[in-house]
């Protein structure tokens, strides 16, 4: 073929390959609908948002800023990080999720405006009675309130259904509710110190009996239920109400913020407003001076807020520093600065300009060739690569200094540490061999890692910097085994790419027929093969020791595990075919390509199984993105297959041709 | 016209066993197999799908038809056969003798690949050894003394295998030794199938019959047997359907006594107690010869050579979750009357005697214990090869580094060598 249709036809691939990757990361925070006015809406001080980001909280087992802790809660109810509204006149406003969440603490009311909950099936809401706008669509709490005892009960009869059952509505229904009951915490949690200790329709025109003042009398209050119960008379009723009123108030405060650090250091369970009220009046805390304190605290930080932001910061800085020192004198605040930066940063947008930039470079490299704009797309394309690898890099190690273990140790971490790997691999294959055939395909498919890692992470709408499971907890093994295995993923993918650009390559002539370029991708090829050997195999290894440790068993037949035993297989075959002569360059190449769709299997497949150790209880409807994966593998495979048929026959009409020649000698 | 004289047959079949061909092939096979297994097991269990694809009695592997599709579900419809895995990997240790060590070619370029076969040998062998040899069971240990679990214990009962155990009471305490029945003898005997154990120390035999593998004990009152010949006393057993988990399963089957004088016992119903609870079902007694015997079944149990007496439980979620955080347990080690104190938490066993005791499982108290763990259960493995994986894989990961560096040497050596040509 000629060179330049090949070049447009690459070109167009790419192009559609980059699209598809934009599209698709456009589309992780669309949902449709016109975007929501909310008049009465006043935008928080960029100063208390900086100030409130950096309040430690403890959620998930761990201990992390307010704004991680914001972060997630915004985008599981949400769908994306970040709100947009028509504010006052009209303006739109860009809300983050610690505006939102200072919202939902402090102003109610309005929170209870805002398009908080993502609805992706319009009939979850329409089967409660509520009119729907479109398919796809964000509601306020407002909006939904009229159908919420419905949605309860729908709520309560799919609760009952066994999970692996319900229909997809069904489960939806169940996510709203949650949803609805995690933002009806969140803005109950400082009722108690917005209208004391009567409920709010009591309180409203009444002086306001502030908990903190009850809490000091919780001595008097206890004496008089044990003298009562000692007695074997009745609670006298204002005690009754009394103890009423502040267990619904503590339990108002109690699910969702765990603000308050204990005073004994050996106990690591961090403790909310609700848990200050029931254990002093349990008698159960060993710091009652504390607890009273700690409750008043945010009783004049939500009451400072009609005073003015000025007032309001000061009173947040007063509880903050209160907390911080706190949790420094624990040891608990050295990553909050480190990981609230990391957030606010956004490395992998970064790292996904650059990998985008750098597909665009090189598509110049692709038709300008070795001239002076080839040389200068060239390098362009290198730095580019270069650049993005630091900003993945970056952010890794930041989360290993942030958990203090090793880089991968959960799905998410395999995302990103493998695009690390993958564009290091590419780079040294780019060095070793000198030629540039890698650059054209490393930069896309890094981005679109990148853009995975996203979706994964907004899927999910979950921390990853999470903790551990028991299991997991050895730092030695997450080291050289998971390691291992992830960078034996990102050798096989490097393969199968490289054994791609070898097809694009020859079949749309690009390399003009150098014999010497093909044989330098198969030797690449082949060198990379032996690399996703080398790693998966002792990873694979290492893996059974540590089961071995861990489960006395050496092997388990986890789905996992055999995964990672199928890319040792497959590679060992590939290995012994191409030694045995079996396969040759087109074998080799084509075998490689399928290499892929097992690292694919291996590494997402499994875990859609719902079996096993690591399983992730993924919804089936995202494996429909990996079907998309094993198509367009197959299709290369295919591609390649029919171009290797083409070529052996043009090589045998040549040898008959040869054969035939005049003057050469033919046995009959 | 080929010079060379045709080879002979010993010599063709060496070369076919220790060729790259066969090697290819059952790299390939082994690949297919682990993939069917994989899918499989999400069906039939974990147990049971090893059982069919890796066991030494399984020649051939019918895979199921629902990997295609689920509405093979339940249907008996198979795809076509693949040799069976154990023979697979069999094979492939003889190739990789043959072919990757007698018959390689020996030097430095060979060297590392030579060492990588040496131990994925070793290590396929000691799949092999673990696949005849090892035995685990689990050891459940309380904290306080109860009715149920002991605080001591030196025997571990098996997860899956079971046993029928006969023996002599008197004065309703046990005398001499237990005599067992293995699940060898029986677990073939379904529907009408019997067999007769001999069991030459006792005054009788037994006859086994229609055995199941997740059987339940039903009484007439509550459901109608299929077969109303197998009602016994007014109970049957009835198929409960076998679990996934195959360790959660209660085998049971029907048994008779045959005396000496050739008198036929009434048929009894044998069955293993359900796995949660911990106790052994009331024997069956048979008087016999003027002696009293048990008969009961259970799962099989082995004892270890050492006592172990547990300390302390200790469970902890992370903080404001139920994400475990560590399982762990204080023992005390008790040989012959020497009392050593260990430390077992997840990826921290302990290997003494030739067994390993792993952290199995955990159970909290009630709220009289304030909730914590009071119950530790340990997994019991012995294993002789239990450590060669361990030894195998420096061996093949140093052959596989060495060969790759070797090869990158060789590469990065040839690179210079074309540069140097190119610029002089």
């Amino acid at each position: 073929m000629n060179a330049t249709i090949g070049r447009w036809i690459v070109f167009s691939l790419g192009l559609c390959a980059f699209l598809g990757v934009l599209l698709w990361a456009a589309l992780g925070t669309r949902t449709g609908g016109e975007v929501r006015s909310v008049p009465g809406y006043k935008p928080w001080p960029a100063e208390t948002v900086e100030m409130a980001s950096l309040l430690p909280v403890q959620d998930g087992g761990r201990v992390k800023p307010l704004g991680t802790f914001a972060s997630f809660t915004m985008l599981s109810l949400h769908g994306a990080r970040s709100m947009e509204i028509a504010g006052p006149d009209g303006k739109k406003l860009k809300l983050t999720p610690l505006e939102w969440m200072l919202d939902c603490f402090f102003r109610p009311e309005l929170a209870k405006e805002l398009p908080t909950f993502r609805i992706d099936n319009s009939e979850v809401i329409t089967a409660v009675g509520i009119s729907a706008r479109e398919r796809r669509d964000r509601y306020s709490y407002n909006e939904l309130k009229p159908g919420l005892d419905q949605l309860k009960e729908a709520a309560t009869t799919y609760s009952a259904i066994d999970a692996d059952l319900r229909k997809g509505v069904e489960k939806q229904t169940l996510e709203l509710y949650s949803s609805i009951q995690v933002f009806e915490a969140l803005t109950a949690y400082m009722d108690f110190a917005r209208y004391g200790l009567l409920p709010r329709s009591e309180s409203k025109d009444s002086k306001i009996i502030s908990v903190s003042e009850v809490m000091d009398i919780a001595p008097k209050v206890r004496a008089a239920m044990q003298s009562a119960q000692a007695s074997g008379q009745g609670l006298p009723p204002e005690v009754m109400t009394i103890q009423k009123e502040i267990t619904d108030r503590a339990n108002e405060s109690n699910p969702v913020l765990k603000l308050f650090p204990p005073g004994n250091k050996e106990d690591d369970t961090w403790v909310s407003a609700g848990d200050r009220m029931f254990n002093i009046f349990t008698g159960t805390t060993r710091e009652p001076e504390q607890s009273i304190k700690d409750v008043r605290m945010l009783e004049n930080l939500a009451r400072s807020l009609p005073e003015g932001d000025g007032a309001f910061r000061e009173k947040f800085s007063e509880l903050e520093s209160s907390v911080v020192a706190r949790a420094t004198a624990r040891g608990e605040y050295r990553a909050i600065k480190m990981e609230a930066n990391y957030f606010r940063k956004n490395w992998l947008i970064n790292a996904l300009v650059c990998f985008l930039l750098a597909t665009v470079v090189s598509a110049v490299m692709l038709f300008t060739g070795d001239s002076f704009a080839g040389k200068i797309s060239y390098w362009a394309t290198v730095g580019l690569l270069v650049t993005g690898l630091f900003n993945v890099i970056i952010p890794i190690v930041t989360r290993c200094i942030i958990m203090q273990r090793p880089p991968v140790g959960n799905l998410y971490d395999t995302i990103i540490f493998i695009n690390m790997a993958l564009v290091i691999f590419a780079l040294l294959v780019l060095w070793m061999t000198k030629k540039r055939f890698v650059l054209g395909i490393t930069p896309i498919v890094a981005a679109f890692l990148i853009v995975l890692a996203r979706a994964f992470e907004q899927g999910e709408a979950k921390d990853h910097l999470d903790p551990l499971i028991a299991v997991l907890r050895s730092n030695f093994w997450l080291s050289t085994h998971v390691i291992s295995i992830t960078l034996g993923y990102a050798a096989g993918l490097i393969t199968a790419l490289i054994s791609v650009v070898y097809v694009l390559l020859r079949t749309l002539g690009l390399d003009n027929g150098d014999s010497a370029q093909r044989r330098s991708v198969t030797r690449a090829v082949y060198g990379c093969l032996g690399l996703t050997l080398c790693l998966s195999l002792i990873g694979t290894v290492l893996g059974g020791i540590w089961a071995n440790d861990s489960w006395g068993r050496f092997w388990g037949w986890d789905p996992k595990e055999n995964g990672a035993l199928m890319i040792v297989l497959w590679t060992l075959a590939i290995l012994h075919a191409r030694l045995g002569g079996y396969i040759r360059e087109w074998g080799l190449h084509l075998c490689s390509m399928f290499g892929a769709i097992v690292v694919a299997f291996s590494w997402w497949h499994v875990n859609f199984l719902g079996i096993g150790l690591h399983n992730y209880g993924f919804a089936a409807d995202k494996v429909r993105l990996l079907y998309a994966f094993y198509g367009v593998m197959a299709l290369f495979i295919l591609w390649g297959g029919i171009a290797c048929l083409i070529d052996r026959f043009q090589s045998a009409g040549k040898e008959k041709e040869k054969d035939l020649a005049p003057g050469k000698k033919v046995e009959v | 016209m080929s010079s060379s004289a045709p080879k002979s047959i010993p010599a063709r079949i060496f070369d076919v066993l220790s060729g790259f061909g066969l090697a290819t092939a059952l790299l390939l096979i082994l690949m297919v197999l682990t993939w069917l297994a994989t899918l499989e097991q999400g069906h039939h269990g974990l147990h049971a799908t090893l059982q069919k694809y890796f066991d030494h009695r399984s020649w051939v592997v019918f895979p199921d038809a629902v990997l295609l599709s689920d509405k093979f579900a339940g249907e008996d419809k198979r795809l076509p056969p693949l040799p069976g895995g154990f023979w697979v990997c069999a094979l492939l240790v003889l190739n990789l003798t043959l072919g990757g060590v007698i018959r390689m070619r020996k030097g430095v370029r060979t060297i590392g690949v030579l060492i990588a076969h040496f131990g994925i040998i070793l290590m396929i062998v000691a799949g092999g050894v673990a696949h005849f040899k090892e035995e685990r069971g689990l050891m459940m240990l309380s904290e306080v003394e109860n009715p149920i679990l002991p605080t001591t214990s030196d025997y571990a009962q098996s997860l899956t295998d079971t046993s029928v155990e006969v023996i002599e009471v008197k004065d309703a305490k046990p005398v001499g030794a237990v005599n067992f029945i293995k699940d060898a003898y029986y677990t073939d005997l379904d529907g009408d199938k019997s067999r007769t154990i001999r069991l030459p120390k006792l005054p009788f035999d037994l006859e086994l019959k229609g055995y199941i593998q997740n059987a339940k004990p039903m009484s007439v009152d509550k459901m109608a047997p299929e077969h109303p010949e197998q009602i016994v006393d007014g109970w049957f057993l009835t198929p409960g359907g076998k679990n996934k988990d195959t360790e959660r399963d209660t085998p049971g089957l029907y048994a008779r006594v045959l005396s000496r004088d050739g008198k036929q016992g009434d048929w009894f119903l044998l069955s293993v107690p359900e796995p949660d609870t911990f106790k052994p079902r009331l024997p069956f007694t048979v008087h016999a010869d003027g002696r009293d015997f048990a008969v009961r079944m259970e799962k099989q149990v082995w004892p270890v050579p050492f006592k172990v007496r547990l300390l302390d439980a200790r469970t902890k979620n992370y903080p404001n979750t139920t994400k475990p955080q560590f399982f762990e347990s204080d023992i005390m080690r008790i040989e012959d009357g020497r009392e050593s104190k260990v430390f077992i938490e997840m990826n921290q066993p302990m290997r003494y005697g030739g067994m390993t005791l792993y952290q199995h499982t955990m159970m909290n108290g009630g709220p009289s214990q304030g909730g914590s763990a009071t119950v530790s259960g340990f997994e019991v493995v012995k294993n002789p090869s239990d450590q060669w994986p361990k030894i195998s894989i420096y061996i093949a990961g140093f052959g596989l580094c060495l060969h790759f560096l070797l090869k990158l040497w060789n590469f990065l050596a040839r690179g210079k060598g074309a540069s140097a040509s190119k610029a002089s």
